[in-house]
């Protein structure tokens, strides 16, 4: 709420400011273009000086010098004092367009009818400066100047003689003004008019342009902002697999075909030694397609952890995603969860392309298996589980339609058999570089034409298989049994004394017992050691972070009836154990006990 | 976990035989509390109790709560490592134990 009422806040601040800039950004290039044009006049004033200097201009020579001189100086001058001031001078558009006044009233009364349009000049040029009022005043300007100039051009005689106008015995000058001026200036505040009109649309056509422009960058940064928040929505596989003692590989690629996108890939664990995997493909692209695709991935990824049995995941979700689908949108989906200690993969599919295992021989396989409906479509609709097997250096490539489907200009699709082939006998190719190698032969093969489709890889490949100790366990009651029989196994081969096994047991009693009520944890793992004359207990829960250790000592000096049992457990544990220490690790509880044999 | 009675007019003798823990001690406090109708004088024999926990203290606390109000607790034949969780818990200052 907060984030919408600030960024309509900034929108209301930024608009005029955004005119302003719009405005002042046009009025440098009309003071340059202006100033351009009268340098031009002013280099045609000089062309004029020439052609009457060698003779071929035949008008009275010195009407032609002083008129060109002096439009060299009203035009040039102003012209090279803007370009002086590289045309950013908030007065520039007044003194070019009053000096253009004075240049061509100089001009007109210099030659009389025959520069008539002359008047029209400094109006037509200050359309260009977008502005209604600039026009009218320009026009106003215009009138009083020219009708100056008319009327002592007409007095002094300076003005050529129009002979339609000579009288005997009448006054020239007011005749000139009447017959001549008055026409003249009736047909020129009608142009004017026209050309602040002109002035006014152009001024709201270049706002209406700003506002498109300003609209049409804020959705571009605000998709760009989304295909972020898209991109570090999904996993990153070095974070799983760098540095740490895995045994497994992973790759992803993703490319969007537009910001943001409906492909997704995700990976993540279940427990320690349950790895899921999931590829979707959420149907159209662009805005819809994300939303969707977020909303699929959440589901996915809650369902996900409290179940290893893909085809419950994809039932439950495709529920939820029906419920409230009214647009029809829908998603494919593999989905597979991979137990690490033994290489089974457990997978179901709602509609998604097949995956494929790169053999450790270089032999590829597409597993073909019975689809399921997508995910979205129709509510009630089953899923099956399938099951295979990934032995050590196998791998496992899945992807979505932008792979197979991609094509060429020539409308050809990549295919199966290209992409099997770009996968065969490449056992030893680091995994990205083979991610990337797929990618790199499909752009080659789609070549110029353009990407449709969002186009996504995610690849695992088994180095070895997991190997744990102890025992793994969902914390329920049933669980306790479990763990206790292990521990005790585990006490009984090493010939552990009755007076240590008791201490061991109670503290084991307390601690476990405390994950399975209060931890919330959905995993728990117990590793117990005895050598070198110790026992030590391990203890692992994925529940909430809980420090034994730190906890508060309860009151044992209360009687009988004052009593409470909370807190006695925990107590009695660090009391019976020679050591307890605590550490959160990889968002796991570990707790670990220490007791020497005596 | 086992649990052997021998009642003896008002007198109810009780020996343990197993571990209490998390796991056990529900069914003993649910045995137990089937047992104490008119019983003046509850003994418990914990010769034969493998480990305690805070849940065998729980119900061992309860008793000790009725049976103060009922008549009396004893408490017979502790092993050291029991008894050394009575020392450490506090329960060693008002359970009668002989």
């Amino acid at each position: 709420m907060k984030l919408f009422t600030s960024m309509k806040d900034k929108g209301i601040q930024h608009e005029p400011s955004v005119h302003d800039d719009v405005l002042w950004q046009n009025e440098v290039l009309a003071n340059r273009h202006t100033a351009t044009i009268m340098c031009c006049c002013g280099i045609a004033a000089l062309v004029a000086i020439l052609l009457t200097a060698v003779g071929i201009f035949t008008d009275t020579s010195h009407v032609v010098y002083r008129s060109c001189i002096s439009a060299l100086i009203w035009m040039v001058v102003p012209s090279l004092v803007c370009f002086h001031f590289k045309c950013t001078k908030r007065w520039m558009k007044y003194l070019l367009l009053v000096c253009l006044i004075v240049a061509s009233a100089r001009v007109d009364c210099g030659l009389g009818y025959i520069a008539m349009f002359c008047m029209l000049l400094p109006v037509v040029f200050s359309i260009r400066y977008y502005s209604f009022t600039l026009t009218l005043g320009i026009a106003a300007i215009t009138t009083v100047v020219f009708a100056i100039t008319t009327y002592w051009g007409a007095a002094t005689n300076f003005t050529p003689v129009d002979l339609n106008l000579v009288e005997e015995g009448a006054n020239y000058a007011s005749d000139v003004m009447v017959y001549s001026f008055l026409p003249k200036w009736l047909i020129f505040i009608l142009i004017a008019g026209v050309c602040a009109q002109s002035a006014k649309r152009g001024r709201a056509m270049v706002f209406e342009q700003a506002r498109i422009s300003h609209e049409h960058s804020r959705v571009e940064t605000e998709l760009q902002t989304a295909s972020q928040i898209q991109l570090h929505a999904l996993p990153v596989a070095s974070e799983l697999t760098d540095g740490k003692d895995v045994c497994f590989d992973l790759a992803t690629s993703i490319i969007p075909a537009k910001e943001v996108g409906g492909d997704f890939y995700d990976f993540f664990y279940i427990d320690p030694t349950h790895l899921a995997l999931v590829i979707a493909d959420v149907s159209g692209k662009g805005v819809p397609a994300a939303l969707f695709m977020m909303i699929s991935k959440v589901m996915l990824d809650s369902s996900a952890q409290n179940s290893k049995s893909p085809a419950q995941v994809l039932t439950a979700v495709n529920r939820q995603l029906c419920k409230k689908n009214e647009d029809h949108m829908f998603v494919t989906v593999w989905l597979g969860v991979l137990d690490l200690t033994s290489g089974e993969l457990i997978s179901a599919n709602a509609g998604h392309e097949n995956p494929i295992v790169c053999h450790a021989d270089g032999s590829v396989d597409v597993i073909k298996t019975k689809h399921g409906m997508v995910l979205g479509a129709i509510s009630g609709v089953r899923y099956r589980d399938d099951v295979m097997q990934l032995q050590p250096g196998d791998t496992l490539f899945v992807y979505t339609d932008g792979i197979p489907e991609a094509h060429n200009v020539s409308s050809e699709m990549y295919g199966m058999d290209r992409l099997v082939a770009a996968l065969k006998n490449k056992q030893n190719m680091p995994l990205q570089e083979l991610v990337d190698s797929v990618q790199r032969d499909v752009d080659a093969f789609v070549g110029k034409a353009p990407q449709f489709d969002d186009s996504t890889m995610l690849a695992l490949r088994m180095k070895g298989l997991l190997i744990r100790e102890g025992i793994q366990v969902h914390p329920d009651y049933e669980s306790i049994v479990q763990v206790k029989a292990y521990v005790e196994q585990q006490l009984g081969q090493a010939s552990v004394p009755t007076k240590c096994t008791g201490k061991i047991k109670t503290s084991l009693d307390e601690l476990y017992s405390n994950i399975v009520h209060y931890s919330g944890a959905t995993w728990a793992e117990v590793v117990c050691h005895v050598s070198e004359g110790a026992v030590t207990v391990v203890l692992r829960d994925n529940g909430m972070p809980y420090d034994p250790t730190s906890q508060a000592l309860p009151n044992t000096s209360l009687g009988a009836m004052e009593r409470r049992i909370g807190g006695l457990g925990i107590f009695m544990a660090r009391k019976l154990m020679d050591e307890i220490t605590y550490q959160h690790v990889n968002g796991c509880n570990e707790v670990n006990m220490f007791l020497r044999i005596e | 976990m086992e649990i052997l009675k021998k009642r003896d007019g008002d007198t109810l003798e009780v020996s343990v035989i197993g571990p209490l823990d998390t796991i056990t001690s529900p069914q003993f406090e649910d045995e137990l509390t089937l047992l104490l109708d008119n019983v003046k004088h509850l003994v418990l024999d914990l010769a034969q109790l493998e480990y305690i926990s805070s849940a065998g203290l729980r119900v061992l606390l309860a008793a000790q709560q009725v049976m103060g109000t009922q008549g009396s607790l004893t408490v017979r034949h502790v092993p050291d490592s029991i008894m050394e969780v009575f020392e450490l818990t506090g329960f060693i200052d008002f359970l009668t134990i002989e």
